[in-house]
């Protein structure tokens, strides 16, 4: 209990920041630079990290709020289709990925029948908006993930009746993370369909209670940390070889990968038992990671990330509505060369999602 | 404890043990560089050792031979087979507050390691350097550690972790501490434990929580100074943070990018969140591979960074990777020992 009540405080303390940060200024930018009518500086930009709320979702989420005492921030309850479609014009986006957002305490606390009850909802309504929308979004479909079974079914329902473009996954659910064994069902079914898989951080249970001081709050660093433990999760138990159909798309950067894959590297390059996480070395294994731009479009943070990874790896993603395509200027800046700038924005994502080759 | 004995195997199996046996490799082979100082260094006085081994034992943690068999001269021999001139000494990780003493308890334990750090300097000149170690637990004994360790034993600065019991260093406790160390102009290094929060997460089958959590918490503790503005007010103590900061240079963009509308910002970063960040000492321990150290030095000037081996966990084998990374001879020589002289002027005449 105190794990959830932690969950809470460090939500409202993160909803507190967003809007003491003013970070929620994603949502006013958008509005204002349109009504200025600049033509975007790009187009046909795909945006892989991009959130979505169906009302069966929100509601979830909202008593999950509610019964924890944190506060339901604005720009969730606001959400529209249209508020993305604005964002995405302004800033040249041709298709947005649909996914959800973080989630606490496993599924929102909800027992697996209720999880994947919502889980379906959000199926349906992001393929909704898929068609509703020619040629504007994709899905990365959601799994409750706490019932391996029920998960099968929605991997199931979501590939051959609402046919989204991939799976759309948290690092770590109740604390379990991507590794564990339990999951290995999951993985090879998505091995056999060659699915994508968008891992993106929640609100973990570990650590969003942490008091780093009054002035911090968690989300800064703690969502970035726990898709990183996913990784060498993935990494350690053998998933990441073993499922190699599979095309994992790990938001912010990898989170931290591309910075402590040397350290990584250097705890278990000697290994007893290398060869069976890591038949070509650990920094190979980790390489096979694709990776989005989310929040790591500064210099230092790309620098990492262009040399642990081919540009072939990386796909542009904005966080919406946390973050929005301000982005892409950031990126702009790093002088990248044209191919790998198109790789980037684009290309790679039409290369994973050949469905959006077509929108 | 269970991380603990999951480090402990982690790194059995890991064979990151290697630092150890390949300092017999030293007899040969002349080292490479010459005059090199290593600010990352453990070092355990007997009673310090006796400590955290019952606090082992005691969670039927094994032992770690790397720890039991560590004396000044494994150390003096792997300085010599790296061509490093001077080690600064300092504590390893520390779990549960000061191995779950009191706070008068782990003072008493802080000045044992403290003496002992300085008799190594004495008994071994120019060998040796000390980041003295508190308590982190009571205040005023605190600001009495950091009295006998800096005007007392003279030491070259102070050593603490980025947590103690998940308090991290932007905890308003530690206000007066922070204020007589910036009166003091002080060096003060920050090392990595395996924190509350984190040693006991199931992330999977052989991750052991070393090899992440020490510098995701080494992020925490810099995130934590930067929000509560102790960077911008403690302007004259010289931070330096292991592991390369953990991992800030990877997610300063992303820190930025929250604060950079916050009412405070100018409090907390006069000169903006990249600059703060920038101003700040890192060490190399663990990201001298291309990636994590071309994230480093774009977010901080060679200036700003220090050489560091994290021995006797891993070992001066980092000067051949840093080799290849392409710097110019001055900011080798700058990153190898220029640096930590300027920040450690006694080492300069060592």
């Amino acid at each position: 209990m105190t794990e959830h009540l932690g969950e809470g405080a460090s939500r409202r303390a993160f909803l507190g920041g967003l809007a003491a940060a003013g970070a929620a200024a994603a949502l006013p930018a958008a509005p204002i630079l349109a009504q200025a009518a600049a033509a975007p500086k790009h187009r046909g930009v795909i945006d892989v990290h991009h959130h979505f709320w169906a009302p069966e979702y929100l509601k979830a989420q909202d008593d999950w709020e509610d019964a924890h005492h944190v506060p339901h921030l604005p720009g969730m309850q606001n959400w529209s289709p249209e508020i993305s479609l604005a964002e995405m014009d302004r800033g040249g986006v041709q298709t947005a990925v649909l996914s959800l957002a973080s989630i606490s305490q496993g599924f929102w606390g909800l027992d697996a029948a209720a999880a994947t009850k919502v889980c379906r909802a959000c199926a349906d309504y992001g393929a909704k908006l898929v068609s509703d929308h020619r040629g504007r979004f994709g899905l990365f479909a959601p799994l409750n993930m706490i019932d391996v079974d029920s998960s099968l079914k929605e991997a199931e329902y979501a590939y051959d009746q609402v046919h989204a473009d991939g799976i759309g996954l948290q690092s770590s659910y109740n604390g379990v993370y991507l590794g564990d064994p339990s999951y290995n069902p999951i993985w090879e079914e998505l091995n056999r369909r060659k699915a994508v898989v968008f891992v993106h951080g929640p609100n973990s249970a570990c650590c969003s209670a942490i008091k780093d001081g009054p002035g911090m709050f968690t989300s800064i660093v703690e969502v970035t940390f726990d898709v990183t433990r996913s990784c060498a999760s993935l990494l350690m138990s053998g998933a990441l070889q073993r499922y190699p159909n599979i095309q994992w798309i790990i938001a912010y950067g990898g989170g931290t990968l591309p910075f402590v894959a040397g350290r990584i590297n250097n705890f278990f390059k000697d290994a007893k038992n290398l060869k069976d996480f890591a038949p070509n070395g650990v920094t190979a294994e980790l390489q096979k990671f694709n990776v989005d731009t989310v929040n790591v479009t500064n210099a230092s943070s790309m620098s990492a990330m262009l040399r642990f990874l081919p540009a072939s790896h990386i796909l542009y993603g904005t966080d919406f509505f946390y973050f929005n395509n301000d982005q892409l200027n950031d990126l702009d800046q790093r002088h990248l060369p044209g191919r790998e700038m198109t790789a980037i924005l684009s290309g790679n994502a039409k290369r994973l999602l050949p469905r959006l080759v077509k929108a | 404890m269970e991380s603990r004995r999951e480090f402990l195997a982690g790194l059995a199996a890991a064979g990151a043990a290697a630092a150890l046996p390949r300092a017999g490799r030293a007899q040969n082979a002349q080292p490479k560089h010459h005059g090199v100082i290593d600010t990352h260094h453990h070092f355990w006085a007997p009673e310090y050792l006796k400590l955290s081994q019952e606090w082992g034992a005691a969670r039927h943690a094994p032992g770690d031979p790397r720890i039991e068999g560590w004396t000044p001269a494994v150390s003096l021999a792997e300085m010599d087979r790296g061509g490093v001139q001077t080690a600064v000494l300092s504590l390893a990780s520390i779990r549960d507050g000061f191995w779950g003493l009191d706070p008068q308890a782990a003072s008493r334990m802080v000045r044992i390691c403290a003496e002992y750090g300085a008799k190594l300097i004495s008994d071994h000149p120019g060998r040796f350097g000390l980041f003295a170690p508190l308590n982190m637990l009571d205040i005023d004994l605190c600001l009495q550690e950091v009295e006998h360790a800096l005007d007392q034993l003279h030491a070259d600065g102070i050593g603490v972790q980025s947590s103690y019991n998940d308090k991290y260093p932007g905890d308003p406790m530690y206000k007066p501490l922070w204020q007589e160390l910036n009166r003091r102009k002080a060096v003060v290094y920050f090392h990595g434990p395996v924190p509350g929060c984190c040693g006991g997460l199931k992330v999977g089958p052989g991750v052991n929580p070393a090899v992440e959590e020490v510098a995701f918490d080494m992020t925490r503790a810099a995130t934590s100074l930067l929000a509560n503005g102790c960077l911008a007010r403690y302007r004259d103590i010289k931070w330096v943070f292991s592991y390369g900061g953990g991992t800030i240079p990877m997610l300063a963009g992303r820190i930025a990018a929250f604060f950079k509308d916050a009412k405070n910002l100018h409090d907390i970063a006069p000169d903006g969140v990249l600059a703060e960040l920038g101003r700040l000492h890192y060490d190399t321990v663990n990201v001298t591979a291309a990636a994590p150290f071309a994230a480093l030095k774009t977010l901080a000037k060679p200036t700003q960074i220090v050489y560091g081996t994290d021995f006797p966990y891993f070992a001066n084998d980092q000067l051949d990777t840093l080799d290849q990374r392409g710097l110019s001879a001055k900011d080798l020589a700058a990153i190898h020992s220029g640096n930590a002289k300027r920040l450690l002027p006694r080492l300069a005449h060592a």
